[in-house]
């Protein structure tokens, strides 16, 4: 870097530098919703609405980060809700029905996460490893982990979570839920292996072209499997905080939660086109939605037009994004 | 060539040892069961709790015409004690088990995929609820004209219906006595949130309107909000817990009028925070009646599914036989809500079908007997 | 024209076969299975999958995905919905207001795919929630259910135990069958769907195309979504909630390539009859509801491996002077 000389950081700099990042989109509407709810509602960032607004965009940050890791690898995963609900049934299973410790439990969940992303990296590669075969793919595992889910359950949800296990979700430090340092620290991980960690470099690559990577001797089984045990494994840490919000582990879990993947990634900054991630972005992106969701409920809008308005504000994020690319 | 016949012989030996070993394991064969049913039968003999009605087949029908079948609306805790109280009146009329096809998600199209298939394998009579009110009449028609009574419960369909009648709770009742039990809980002033679950399901339209009449009879209380679409847990826990982080403090009194939503307001109410916040709820979830114990929560409606698997299975066994339901009669009979508090919370299970065997005293006055040949 | 025919043979062997195994199954181990209740009701049940399947297979054909198909078919059924019990249109005409407005929101997608740059999977996957929330506000979730009788009458037309739906679904798979082999777009979707860069090259409409494929997909959601109204007697929100998966499910089982660029009418109608029969088949055995969605994800996986199975083998089987052309398969 430059030695000795310092910086003179300009107001136009930051400003250029600023949207360059392709996660400005998103800042800009989290921006403008949290102006129109501070003016409409004076006290919204009290600390309980803010401690409860950061319990659920820290799960939906966490299936974010989940899809951002298929994305980045060249895929479509439609299987982030499934997983993350089998695996938060794994846990508050063992829990209730087994009767065993919280630590063991977590283990039992992450392992769950694991083994549900190799079978899936394993299918996935098996049947080409990009593109369609990753959609399709998903959508049959994503049955069979339902299937799975509803065979274990019968349809009941696990009451029985011990209160060691809702801790480490649920604990207040600095205003803010534990869950939400547990998703930055996750979120570390990924910016350090996305750009110091030669697998990191190696999924972008593949996102990116995967034949010339291939050329370049990057390994197809590697970079699928690996990124789908990956995005197993996150989407795992996000049914576990899902449970420990809920308190309770429902086979309904993660119905909603393939919509919201894709949202919180795209809207975030995320190419869908693979290559190119931004995981700060998967946070705003899920803030937006998180507000957007929280925002429906004090202002009392009937529930029927959350569907129309979450669709338009996907296809607004993609609209702005392609203005920008366009504009370059 | 030679590659397809040996996929053809594999995947036809798989099949072959595969579907003994599944029908095995979902009980045996038809055939079985059928046997098990007439052995125990003796011509002439009647129901012992309710002479009037014939015990096993009668003269003309074998075991198999009173095979049913139950389809709930989709997979939900409600139904649980369903199958239980179905067979314990099945071993009580000595007719077969009933068998139970219910879709994972409440879709009609799943269900009547569910629905047909018991009836092309030899059910004769179904009671179920079907998983949309309105686009389930059109399977329950076809039912009906194939020869097929249907009984519904848990909640009618869109009426009118070829359905003999449907076993329910009345939904405004339920809502108003559960209200003012909890008004008077909260003193009969405060402010008071009603959560419901989805606004277009004509059952939560009744809440609504029985938790406002009852707000409109205590002129100290007021409806602060009512929130509705607490059906999924997630976007429920959601809902609330906002609405409580924003005004949380401003709250006296929820009055939870759904299975969610009821389980929902008991994970709130576990905690110290909201002590101050009295609450009823619906229906027998885990988490409230735990709540209820601790004194967390002032108490639930409950409905009726024991009594509605009950007196359905009694229902089609006398259709069978040839007891037609009288023209005066109802549509949609009550099958009574009950409110759950600490005070009976250790016994309500029997306070129910204690409830339901008083309803089951009076049913047979509903039809005309079978015309003796 | 010999390889080609021994191609076809090949494809529908993998529907076909396990098809007649079921049957021979299903005959033998229940007896309600051949009633006239079971067939009509299973026909009735097809008619819907395959018409969803052609919707589909459309798509597939220019190496896309109509995720939006469920929603194309509620709102189609909303706006015919209310055209009847609100404006009081006789059923005909709701008829062609409904399909109108199906071949419309295809037409949409298809438009914002091919000229917007967007992502196409995103189109498709935010236009579910678009479509479906414009029902719902415009609804609030009430159902129409005041239809005019002429509506259900529909379905309850039977030859013998066979509706008359089923036999519009035989007529739709036909005229779509012909489309792909005949007309002059049915070739310009599957160039488009085989490489759309060198369909371009060749002179091909490549926008046109797109946008017209989705056209025609979106129409018949519409076909689909009357022939459902007049099964329910009714037009509520929940229409077309549970026809993605099945969509995919049903073309896949019957031969259309995932990756574009080849569609088989024929063997999407039979994978409807194996995917119907392998439903009934698990509630006459008494199958526990929970394990349904396993098999059905199990199937699904396995019919891609009999799809990948048939990719190598039409690979193989290409001349070698055409080997620049495989290129562009299943990698978008």
């Amino acid at each position: 870097m430059n030695s000795g000389r310092t910086k003179v950081f300009r107001i136009s700099d930051i400003w250029i530098a600023a949207q360059k990042s392709s996660m400005f989109n998103a800042v800009i509407i989290v921006l403008v919703l949290l102006t129109i709810m501070l003016v409409l509602k004076p006290n919204y960032l009290s600390g309980e609405n803010v401690y409860q607004l950061t319990k659920v965009l820290t799960v939906t940050a966490l299936i974010g980060f989940s899809q951002m890791i298929c994305i980045a690898s060249g895929g479509l995963n439609v299987s982030v809700g499934a997983t993350g609900a089998l695996c938060a049934i794994l846990a508050g299973g063992s829990m209730d029905a087994l009767n065993m410790g919280a630590p063991l439990a977590l283990v039992i969940g992450l392992l769950g996460g694991a083994a549900c992303g190799l079978i899936n990296g394993l299918l996935i590669f098996r049947a080409g490893g990009v593109g369609v075969a990753f959609f399709l793919t998903t959508l049959a595992t994503m049955s069979v982990f339902q299937g799975i889910n509803y065979t274990i359950t019968s349809g009941s949800p696990f009451y029985g979570i011990k209160p060691g296990f809702l801790a480490i979700g649920d604990t207040k430090l600095l205003g803010l839920p534990s869950s939400f340092f547990i998703m930055l620290a996750v979120a570390f991980f990924l910016v350090f292996m996305f750009r110091k960690m030669i697998i990191g470099r190696q999924i972008l690559a593949f996102g990116a072209n995967s034949k010339s990577s291939e050329l370049y001797g990057v390994s197809k089984f590697k970079v699928v499997v690996i990124s789908s045990v990956i995005a197993g494994i996150l989407a795992a840490i996000a049914g576990m905080m899902a449970l420990i919000r809920i308190e309770a582990a429902q086979p309904s879990m993660g119905s909603d939660w393939m919509l919201l993947s894709f949202a919180a990634t795209l809207i975030g900054g995320t190419r869908l086109t693979g290559g190119k991630v931004n995981v700060m972005g998967v946070i705003v992106g899920a803030t937006a939605l998180t507000i957007i969701n929280n925002a429906l409920i004090h202002l009392k809008v009937d529930v029927y037009w959350k569907a129309l308005i979450y669709g338009l504000v996907i296809l607004l994020a993609c609209t702005m994004d392609r203005l920008r690319y366009v504009r370059k | 060539m030679s590659k397809r016949i040996t996929k053809a012989i594999v995947i036809a030996a798989i099949i072959g040892i595969v579907q003994p070993l599944v029908v095995f394991a979902a009980g045996g064969s038809d055939q079985g069961k059928a046997k098990a049913a007439t052995q125990s039968q003796a011509p002439g003999k009647m129901v012992e709790k309710y002479p009037v009605i014939a015990y096993g087949p009668i003269t003309g029908k074998t075991a198999a015409d009173y095979k049913f079948g139950f389809s709930f609306g989709g997979i939900a805790s409600y139904a649980d004690p369903c199958p239980g109280m179905a067979d314990l009146a099945a071993s009580e009329l000595g007719i077969p088990k009933i068998t139970v096809q219910t879709p994972q998600n409440w879709i009609q199209n799943e269900q009547n995929q569910k629905l047909d298939g018991l009836i092309a394998s030899g059910m004769k009579g179904i009671f179920m609820m079907p998983s949309e009110p309105t686009a389930g009449n059109a399977q329950i028609s076809k039912m009906v004209s194939a020869g097929i009574p249907v009984v519904c419960m848990g909640g009618p369909p869109e009426l009118p219906s070829k359905t003999v009648l449907t076993l329910a709770t009345e939904a405004r009742q339920a809502a108003y006595d559960g209200t003012v039990a909890l008004i008077q809980a909260m003193g009969e002033k405060g402010n008071l949130v009603a959560l419901i679950p989805m606004l277009n399901d004509t059952n939560t339209q009744k809440r609504l309107t029985g938790i406002k009449d009852a707000i409109a009879k205590y002129p100290n209380v007021k409806l602060l909000q009512s929130i509705a679409d607490m059906e999924n847990t997630e976007n429920a826990m959601t809902q609330l817990g906002d609405l409580l982080a924003a005004r949380g403090k401003e709250i006296d009194g929820i009055m939870a009028a759904g299975y969610t939503a009821a389980a929902t307001c008991a994970t709130f109410m576990m905690k110290p925070e909201y002590a101050h916040i009295k609450s009823v709820g619906f229906d027998t979830d885990e988490k409230v009646m735990t709540a209820i114990k601790a004194g967390k929560m002032t108490g639930t409606m409950s409905q009726n599914p024991w009594g509605q698997a009950y007196i359905s299975m009694y229902t089609l066994k006398m259709l069978v036989d040839g007891w037609k339901y009288k023209a005066g009669q109802p549509e949609v009979i009550n099958s009574g809500s009950f409110l759950i508090t600490t005070a009976n919370v250790d016994k309500y299970e029997q306070m129910i079908k204690d409830e339901t065997f008083k309803i089951m005293a009076t049913w047979t006055d509903r039809f005309d007997p079978p015309v003796k040949m | 024209m010999d390889r080609i025919k021994k191609l076809l043979r090949n494809d529908l062997t993998s529907v076909l076969l396990p098809l007649f195994v079921l049957f021979i199954v299903l005959v033998t181990t229940s007896n309600g299975f051949l009633s006239a209740y079971n067939i009509t009701s299973l026909l009735e049940q097809i008619t819907i999958f395959v018409l969803i399947g052609m919707a589909q297979m459309m798509v597939l054909s220019l190496g896309q995905f109509n995720l939006a198909l469920g929603s194309m078919g509620c709102l189609s059924a909303i706006s015919m919905g209310f055209s009847m019990q609100v404006l009081g249109l006789p059923v005909p005409a709701a008829m062609v207001i409904g399909l109108a407005i199906a071949a419309l929101l295809g037409w949409i997608q298809g438009l914002l795919i091919a000229r917007s740059g967007i992502n196409p999977f995103m189109i498709t996957l935010a236009l579910i929630s678009v479509f479906y929330g414009i029902a719902a506000a415009l609804t609030q979730g009430k159902a129409y259910d005041r239809l005019p009788a002429t509506i259900q009458k529909i379905n309850l037309l039977k030859f013998g135990p066979v509706p008359a739906t089923f036999l519009a679904s035989l007529i739709v798979c036909a005229l779509v069958y012909f489309l792909f082999r005949y007309l002059d777009i049915g070739k310009r979707l599957l160039a488009v769907g085989e490489n759309p860069l060198a369909a371009l090259f060749t002179g091909i409409d490549v926008k046109k195309t797109i946008t017209t494929g989705h056209m025609v997909s979106g129409l018949l959601c519409g076909i689909a979504a009357i022939i459902q109204i007049s099964k329910f007697g009714s037009a509520q929100i929940s229409i077309g909630n549970d026809w993605m998966l099945t969509s995919f499910v049903v073309t896949v089982l019957g031969g259309t390539l995932l990756s574009g660029g080849k569609v088989s009418a024929v063997g999407t109608l039979l994978g409807s009859f194996l995917m119907m029969f392998i439903n009934n088949l698990l509630v006459l055995w008494g199958v526990n509801a929970y394990i349904f969605q396993t098999i059905l994800g199990l199937v699904l996986l396995g019919a891609f491996e009999v799809d990948r199975a048939r990719l190598s083998i039409i690979k193989r089987q290409m001349v070698p002077t055409n080997q620049e052309s495989t290129e562009g398969n299943g990698d978008e």
